[in-house]
């Protein structure tokens, strides 16, 4: 009990440690560009904190950042490279706002056959990447990668194209039904019930984890050889795996288009696809982890926002601190990966 | 009094806390072979990657021909003429024997490669110890034995006159151990000084001038190897008990046949054939060994034989369950258990919880799973109950796979194969790496489940355990079947049908 | 041991989650005393760089003389390359927010954000750079092209040896229309049998796309061309560089992409109306406009929009035609053409 206590003890310390390095090196750069690294940070702070406005706009980052976070965290669990959140997230966003304007259904009967299309149409395109793995040992990493590009264009070339809203010049299609929109709670703010669906996207990543299927996820991640020898139909869980994956991302897509924009438009994505990324790996694949690092990121989003409004401090500091925190991570990994190599290579010799 | 190749005095080195040697003296004589016993873990390896620099000692002192010596890189080493040959060979399999060799050195041809040179020597030294190596051949075409001299050959070449082996003997059939002694012998009257790490009482006796005994990384003893030292004395050296070296014989009789396999086909990884015509019957309550050199298809006819490994051609049949071709998980549900050869890869989820480990194959079953969620009471209870019965060293089920020790590690997966009440257990290679006790215990266990009326195939690369074990034993060679022998055969006519000699006499049929 | 310690993430996790919500409770007061500094507050919010010789620069350098003109009474805070549609929404409101008087939306994409956001700030001011939806508490303001274009027409026409001249749009949004026509009739005004080509790109920055017609163009003997886009604008430019054509700017002063081949230009000067705007503001009349006059236009005439000094390198231009393109101006200022009906 003991030994384990520790082990999540120090991914939170390995994370909290990653993180003040990041912060510290985007300080150098503030002060490099002639600005005052305490008053930088703090406008940050206050930034996301200091009006119900902000707080709201925190709460608007961290449902896509957080639901697209855990969503990664169940493909990468497996040891699949998901990096497709942002062409799932695009995909399902069309796919629902494709049936929400154009299938005539009431309302009630209309919302939720929206979210199964974009929870079918995100999980698909992950799905994918997961065929060509399992069919062809195509690197996921490569073509979730490529997804991306593809559905953005696609995307493009439906807001440009037929799904164009007739009553703009704009790149975005038009709204879908007032009826089916996911309402705001407080009136005069943003922040809409797609909140609550993040929290319940959270409980059944919780649950995920603790149920036969995650098992057979965390197995899989664990190695082919022994899931098979366990009795694990690899390829089918990897298929689902992605399935799963891309289905939560399209279901932030959803959240996104119809809590907050109420249309698809160009670049919708935006770096969201990015950030879960980062979210994911930060967060040590643990949905609590996920959560605080995700609040993290928003806060650094929607801070960074408000510091680059009201200081000089250039936004680019919010991504380097990003890129630093993404280096890190992926430092963290290749080390734990060596040292683990090492280890093994010496267990092996005294055996 | 003769002069000392090698002095160790004090050696202490330790890893996470643990002292995996505690002030260890060590005397090599020079133009001697010295045995280093002591069970897996006892710190023989480690001392002598403490010697070769690829380790440093937090304590102790190196005196190398009576000089003081800071070895602090196998660079060091080879330069004082002490050369290693590890357990896992460190060879590049696409190149040849020459090109393996001067990897490791300048040439002397500036920017030009002294192939041919360096080849010539080789084959000069080669033939002076008898060793048959070909400069030429690429090391993926020589056998393990060949490949293991090739290593030999590499240190030679350097200048070793030290030269350190680590269980060099694991990997080779009766008769090439016989011809490696020969060489050894041959060696050591050359005046190199040989030391021999080993847990196999049999070299020992059969070729020590000393022996040194470690145990939990303290130095036990030294012995000069005469006629009054007994193995019985040396056990107790090492294990510091007794052992029980002759199991109670199972009164019970083979039944029925249980599994039977017919005429199996199957390729290996490379899709090269691994299993040809391979026919045999194991009955209720029967071990059958499987004796042959490593990579003549045993891996293979272990996965066939669990489902991991598709069959061209052939049948396998349970009771009267046709099995070939069906899924691992068909195998698992109908009782086919399966100790793996690998505990790395295969057997076990390294870095995952040792409780979800042992829950491999029946997690999804009630107590362990309700309504598709994981009972994790249920879970713990199972690992405590399991953990005391099969005396596991961990600390806690939440502990990876990976902190246990490699006879723990295999504990953990006997206890999943066997508790589930096998009606087969396939064990392929189930003491690999073991030190005495835990492969005491393995070797019980595997005879308990067949007293319970298992049907068992042992895979070993030990002839001595499947004497010990095996109510027959089968001899494969290039995937063919070449014989089956009944209990009480002869070790050296079993190494004959491993050198791939088929038995004359017709294969008895159960 | 492990339970527990996952309670006290989610514990931790709780309260971190709360927090926010208390400090904005405390914070509330803060911002309530900022929004009542005597100065007005004025925000501009541009979609690309300050600095791109077009359209953002144009505003930036507008909005800049005023408040540099008006130090005492204006406060101005820029924020640059508010470009994704997700982020123009938070940036207006959070200025709104912040207690911001005057808030600026640099663009047609900002239409929409704009719109929602000034329902939900009544108290502030905001104004669209280009588009056609208001609320009582927004007004749009707009260049009317067609005076520009006119002007450049005459310049082209003037200058073209080959009587084939060309005018590269983006989206054909009303204003390139209006200007495209108002190119069409200043051309015809000298040359009644000018032929003219005119494209439309189909998007606002594709410079590659701009690029590849202007080329066409002058392969095929248009030896001027008049752009009416922003972004695209750089491809047109370059073209003519490549080319060594003439090619006529917009927006902002371009000499400084291409020395030898902007023959002139349109440059915009927001000035014009910015200071309408503040005086509609002050008065309070902002509030009680007529809904046609909720587009604050910039015209030849009203002083918002002028030529860029001619820089005939080829010596294309008689000193005569350079007196016509002058009178064309002054014209233009005493509003004397008369447009069509634009619908």
């Amino acid at each position: 009990m003991k030994l384990d206590l520790q082990k999540t003890g120090n991914k939170a310390a390995g994370a909290v440690a990653m993180v003040a390095a990041a912060l510290l090196v985007g300080a150098v750069l503030v002060m490099i560009s002639g600005n005052n690294p305490l008053e930088a940070y703090s406008t940050l702070l206050s930034g996301a904190f200091s009006s119900k406005q902000r707080v709201s706009e925190l709460f608007v980052k961290l449902v896509p950042v957080m639901i697209m976070g855990l969503g990664i965290s169940v493909a990468y669990r497996a040891q699949l490279w998901n990096i497709g959140a942002e062409g799932q997230f695009i995909i399902g966003s069309i796919a629902a706002t494709a049936v929400g304007l154009y299938v005539k259904l009431p309302p009630v009967l209309l919302a939720p056959l929206t979210l199964l299309a974009a929870i079918a149409a995100a999980g698909g395109w992950a799905l994918l990447a997961g065929f060509l793995k399992v069919r062809f040992h195509a690197n996921e990493v490569i073509t979730t990668l490529m997804l991306n590009y593809i559905a953005d264009y696609f995307l493009d070339f439906l807001v440009y194209g037929p799904m164009m809203d007739p009553a703009g010049q704009l790149p975005q299609s038009a709204m879908v039904p007032e009826g089916i929109q996911i309402k705001a709670i407080f009136s005069g703010l943003r922040v809409h019930y797609g909140l609550a669906i993040m929290v319940v996207v959270f409980i059944l990543t919780v649950l995920l984890w603790r149920s036969t299927l995650g098992y057979r996820i965390n197995l899989i991640g664990q190695g082919e050889r022994v899931s098979t020898y366990a009795g694990v139909n690899v390829k089918r869980t990897i298929l689902l795996t992605m399935f799963i994956s891309g289905a939560v991302a399209g279901v932030a897509g959803w959240i996104e288009t119809f809590g907050l924009q109420y249309r698809i438009m160009e670049n919708m994505a935006g770096s969201y696809g990015n950030i879960a990324t980062v979210v994911a790996l930060l967060g040590a694949l643990h949905p609590c982890g996920i959560a605080v690092a995700s609040f993290f990121f928003s806060i650094l989003l929607v801070g960074g926002a408000s510091m680059q409004r009201m200081t000089n401090v250039p936004y680019s500091i919010v991504d380097v601190i990003q890129g630093l925190i993404i280096i890190f991570v992926i430092a963290g990994i290749v080390g734990q990966g060596r040292k683990t190599v090492k280890r093994a290579g010496r267990i092996g010799k005294d055996a | 009094m003769e002069e000392l190749a090698v002095k160790m005095q004090g050696i202490t080195k330790i890893f996470n806390q643990v002292k995996a040697n505690d002030c260890v003296d060590f005397s090599l004589r020079k133009g001697s072979i010295h045995g280093l016993l002591g069970e897996n873990g006892a710190g023989k390896t480690t001392l002598m990657n403490v010697l070769y620099g690829l380790y440093q000692q937090e304590a102790g002192d190196i005196f190398i021909h009576g000089a003081k010596a800071e070895v602090d890189s196998p660079l060091k080493a080879i330069s004082l003429g002490i050369g290693m040959v590890h357990q896992h060979f460190m060879l590049a399999r696409p190149l040849t024997v020459v090109e393996n060799v001067m990897l490791g050195r300048k040439s002397r041809r500036g920017i030009l490669l002294d192939t041919k040179e360096t080849a010539r020597e080789l084959q000069t030294l080669s033939d002076k110890y008898g060793m048959g190596v070909d400069p030429y051949s690429k090391i993926w075409q020589l056998s393990v034995g060949e490949q293991q001299r090739v290593e030999i050959l590499t240190a030679l070449y350097m200048g070793a006159d030290i030269l350190l082996l680590d269980e060099p003997t694991a990997v080779l059939t009766p008769q090439e151990t016989n011809l490696f002694f020969d060489t050894l012998r041959q060696m050591r009257d050359d005046g190199k000084s040989i030391v021999l790490i080993t847990h196999k009482l049999e070299e020992i006796i059969a070729i020590v001038d000393e022996v040194t005994v470690l145990r939990d990384g303290k130095m036990i003893g030294t012995l000069n190897m005469d006629e009054s030292v007994t193995k019985d004395q040396l056990t107790r050296m090492m294990v510091g008990r007794d052992v029980l070296f002759n199991f109670k014989e199972n009164t019970r009789a083979p039944g029925a046949v249980r599994y039977c396999l017919k005429n199996l086909c199957a390729r290996n990884a490379k899709g090269v054939a691994a299993l040809k015509n391979f026919s045999l019957d194991i009955r209720e309550g029967e071990i059958v060994g499987l004796a042959g050199v490593d990579g003549n298809g045993q891996s293979e006819l272990c996965e066939v034989l669990t489902g991991l490994r598709p069959l061209d051609a052939g049948e396998i049949t349970l009771d009267d369950e046709k099995m070939a071709n069906r899924p691992p998980a068909y195998f698992i549900s109908h009782g086919v258990c399966h100790i793996p050869e690998d505990r790395h890869t295969t057997g076990l989820a390294m870095n995952w919880d040792l409780e979800l480990n042992l829950i491999l194959k029946c997690f999804y079953k009630a107590p362990f799973a309700k309504h598709g969620l994981l009972c994790k009471k249920a879970i713990e209870e199972y690992w405590e109950k399991t953990r005391a019965a099969y005396q596991i060293k961990a600390n806690c089920g939440g502990d990876t796979a990976r902190s246990l020790s490699g006879g723990n590690q295999q504990k953990v997966i006997l206890a999943r194969e066997i508790e589930s009440e096998p009606k087969v257990l396939i064990a392929n290679q189930p003491t690999r790496g073991l030190d005495v006790g835990a492969a005491e215990y393995v070797r019980q266990k595997l005879l308990n489940t067949r007293g319970n009326g298992a049907a068992l195939l042992v895979v070993s690369a030990d002839l001595e355990e499947l004497l010990q074990l095996s109510d027959r034993i089968a001899v494969i060679y290039g995937g063919e079947l070449m014989g089956i022998l009944e209990r009480g055969a002869d070790p050296y006519q079993i190494g004959e049908l491993m050198m791939g000699k088929k038995q004359e006499v017709s294969v008895c049929e159960a | 041991m492990r339970k527990n310690l996952k309670a006290r993430i989610a514990l931790l996790l709780g309260i971190l989650m709360l927090l926010p919500m208390l400090y904005a409770c405390g914070g509330k007061t803060a911002s309530d005393e900022a929004g009542e500094s005597k100065k007005l507050k004025v925000a501009l919010v541009l979609p690309g760089k300050k600095d791109d010789v077009s359209f953002n620069q144009a505003m930036y350098e507008g909005v800049s003389a005023y408040a540099a003109a008006h130090t005492d009474t204006v406060d101005l805070k820029i924020v640059e390359n508010v470009y994704e549609v997700a982020d123009i929404e938070p940036a207006l409101s959070d200025f709104a927010d912040q207690g911001y008087d005057v808030i600026f939306g640099h663009g047609f994409q900002f239409m929409e954000p704009l719109v929602n956001v000034a329902d939900k700030f009544p108290e502030s001011y905001f104004l669209l750079g280009t588009g056609y939806m208001f609320r009582k508490n927004s007004a749009i303001y707009d260049v009317a092209l067609e005076s520009g274009g006119y002007l450049m027409g005459v310049i082209a026409a003037l200058a073209s040896e080959t009587g084939k001249i060309g005018v590269i749009g983006g989206a054909d949004a009303s204003e390139m229309v209006r200007g495209h026509a108002g190119y069409r009739m200043g051309a015809e005004s000298v040359n009644p049998n000018i032929e003219i080509q005119e494209i439309y790109t189909g998007d606002w920055n594709d410079t590659a796309a701009a690029y590849e017609a202007a080329v066409g163009m002058y392969d095929s003997g248009v030896d001027v061309i008049w752009h009416s886009g922003d972004g695209i604008g750089l491809g047109v430019v370059q073209a003519a560089v490549d080319k060594d054509k003439y090619v006529l700017g917009n927006v902002q002063d371009q000499k400084s992409l291409g020395e030898k081949n902007v023959l002139s230009g349109i440059q915009y000067h927001w000035e014009a109306v910015i200071d309408q705007i503040f005086k509609d503001i002050a008065s309070g009349a902002f509030l009680n406009l007529e809904d046609d006059a909720r587009i604050y236009w910039i015209t030849i005439a009203n002083g918002g929009m002028e030529y860029t000094p001619i820089n005939d390198t080829k010596g294309k231009l008689t000193q005569d035609e350079l007196k016509t393109i002058e009178e064309a101006y002054q014209k233009l200022k005493n509003d004397e053409i008369t447009w069509p009906a634009w619908n």
